[in-house]
């Protein structure tokens, strides 16, 4: 499997705290990579570096072979990221918010439609798409974040806790939908405090506390109490 | 251009549902309207009404002006005088406030990481922010001011004054071309402060201030130099359109594509 995105040496500052230092990694394709640790560990930082909206202070990413930060005005569209809060515009509807990212990427309105079409039938939001999204429920805003997330057709997807406000039905869909997208070619991440999510829907999971600490292959039957990563867990932040 | 026009297109769709904040918008034009209109037919009704003129130049002589002119003339340049300089404060005041406020709504609803993703340069996208903050006040100031203007010139009070007034090419282009212009100029700097603040409050406090000051500086001088011709008019609208775009330039350089 080829590496789609690939770190090296990655170091970030945020002033003079350093939150990673010395980060490599690789994520290939068809793979779905979990990044777990506790907050302020750089979870979420490493996330943000790789698709190119923070840089890294020292190192070097590439992600389909492009430098991370030069992703979104070379080649664009490569990356889908879903982020814990939806990032929609209250006052426009479904499929006004989609129409405008997608406009952003030049793609026409009947483009939009078009592209989108499966995934909002899947996701059961084709009805709503012409309300306001600020009358929506989070999971669905959500689920609408994932159709934008895939509207391009991306090689790489990012998401940072993409359940954090999803009941269990809508969070576990939103996993799934990550797994299968592993299973169909894209490199996938998932930033997360789900233990549990982490053990059955991953292929690694990786520990992140301003360093790599551990890399973890998750065991095939998750166990409800998730005893291995939790115990990595309650190790690596010991 | 076309993502810029998008961005413009999507950011007057919202503005559009801000019914309240459109409310407010139109009821200000339209009070500072009314009210100067009144002032003028009033001020014509009473140049029959001897009592009524004697009022009035009590009035000025006691407010010290009616500096070599009729109590009359006085009264009436008080109120061009005012209704210009507000009313070409009045846009960029609005369009500073709709723009710097639209970054700030970006950064609540979290769409900033989004919007950074698309292949849309930082100068784009604040350009389009501004444009698109432009579009519902202008439109506004247009209709209001255009027929408060044409009112107002038919009233024989106007008369005098038609050189600083709706008469004069100069007042058209300071109304049609020098507004807008400097709402681009004062909005290009409210837009570059709300993208390098960090937090809601620090752009507030700063745009109110350089908003406040600037708006009000170039609506007087608008105003006060119309009777300097339209040369003069067409150069401060050139200038404040190409020192926004310098403001927007400079800013989009200094706001990294960093998100910290």
């Amino acid at each position: 499997m080829s590496a789609r995105i690939e770190i090296k040496g990655v170091a970030r500052k945020f002033g003079s705290n350093e939150v990673l230092r010395g980060v490599d990694l690789s994520v290939s394709a068809g793979e779905l990579l979990g990044i777990v640790g506790p907050n302020g560990g750089g979870k979420s930082t490493l996330l943000m570096l790789m698709a190119g909206l923070l840089r890294p202070t020292s190192g070097t990413i590439t992600v389909c072979g492009i430098a991370a930060e030069r992703l979104a005005l070379e080649s664009a569209g490569k990356v889908g990221l879903v982020l814990a809060k939806p990032g929609l515009y209250p006052l426009l509807t479904g499929w006004e918010n989609l129409i405008y990212f997608g406009g952003l990427y030049g793609l026409s309105d009947a483009d939009v439609r078009k592209g989108a079409a499966e995934s909002l039938q899947r996701f059961d939001l084709m009805e709503h798409m012409d309300k306001r999204t600020s009358g929506w429920s989070t999971g669905m805003q959500q689920k609408l974040s994932l159709v934008r997330a895939l509207l391009l057709k991306p090689e790489v997807l990012l998401f940072d806790e993409p359940a954090a406000n999803l009941d269990p039905v809508a969070a576990d869909m939103m996993y799934q939908e990550l797994r299968s997208r592993a299973e169909a070619g894209l490199a996938c991440v998932l930033v997360t405090h789900d233990l549990h999510a982490a053990q059955r829907y991953c292929d690694r999971v990786v520990f992140v506390q301003v360093q790599i600490q551990r890399e973890v292959k998750p065991q095939a039957q998750a166990t409800p109490e998730d005893a291995q990563l939790l115990s990595v867990w309650k190790e690596v932040v010991a | 251009m076309k993502r810029v026009m998008l961005v413009a297109k999507t950011e007057m769709l919202e503005q559009r549902r801000q019914v309240s904040m459109l409310g407010v918008m139109l009821a200000n034009y339209l009070l500072w309207n009314v009210a100067f209109l009144a002032v003028l037919v009033t001020l014509n009704a009473s140049r029959d009404n001897p009592q009524a003129m004697a009022l009035i130049t009590s009035q000025a002589l006691s407010l010290g002006i009616c500096d070599g002119e009729s109590a009359l003339n006085g009264m009436v340049r008080l109120s061009n005088s005012t209704f210009g300089a507000v009313m070409f404060t009045t846009m960029p005041l609005f369009v500073a406030i709709l723009s710097g406020y639209s970054v700030l709504n970006d950064r609540q609803n979290s769409t900033i990481p989004f919007l950074m993703l698309a292949p849309l340069s930082r100068y784009q996208l604040v350009l389009g922010k501004l444009l698109g903050a432009m579009g519902i006040p202008y439109a506004m100031h247009v209709v209001c001011v255009g027929v408060t203007t044409m009112i107002a010139g038919k009233m024989a009070v106007m008369e005098p004054f038609q050189a600083q007034f709706g008469g004069s090419p100069a007042w058209w282009v300071a109304f049609l071309l020098g507004t807008p212009a400097s709402g681009f100029l004062v909005g290009s700097l409210g837009t570059v402060i709300s993208g390098l603040s960090k937090d809601v409050r620090t752009s507030m406090q700063y745009t109110s201030f350089a908003i406040g000051i600037l708006s009000l500086a170039f609506g007087h001088i608008l105003f006060d130099r119309i009777t300097s011709g339209v040369g003069v008019q067409l150069g401060f609208a050139i200038g404040a359109v190409l020192g926004g775009i310098v403001i927007l330039f400079v800013g989009s350089k200094i706001i990294s594509r960093d998100l910290a």
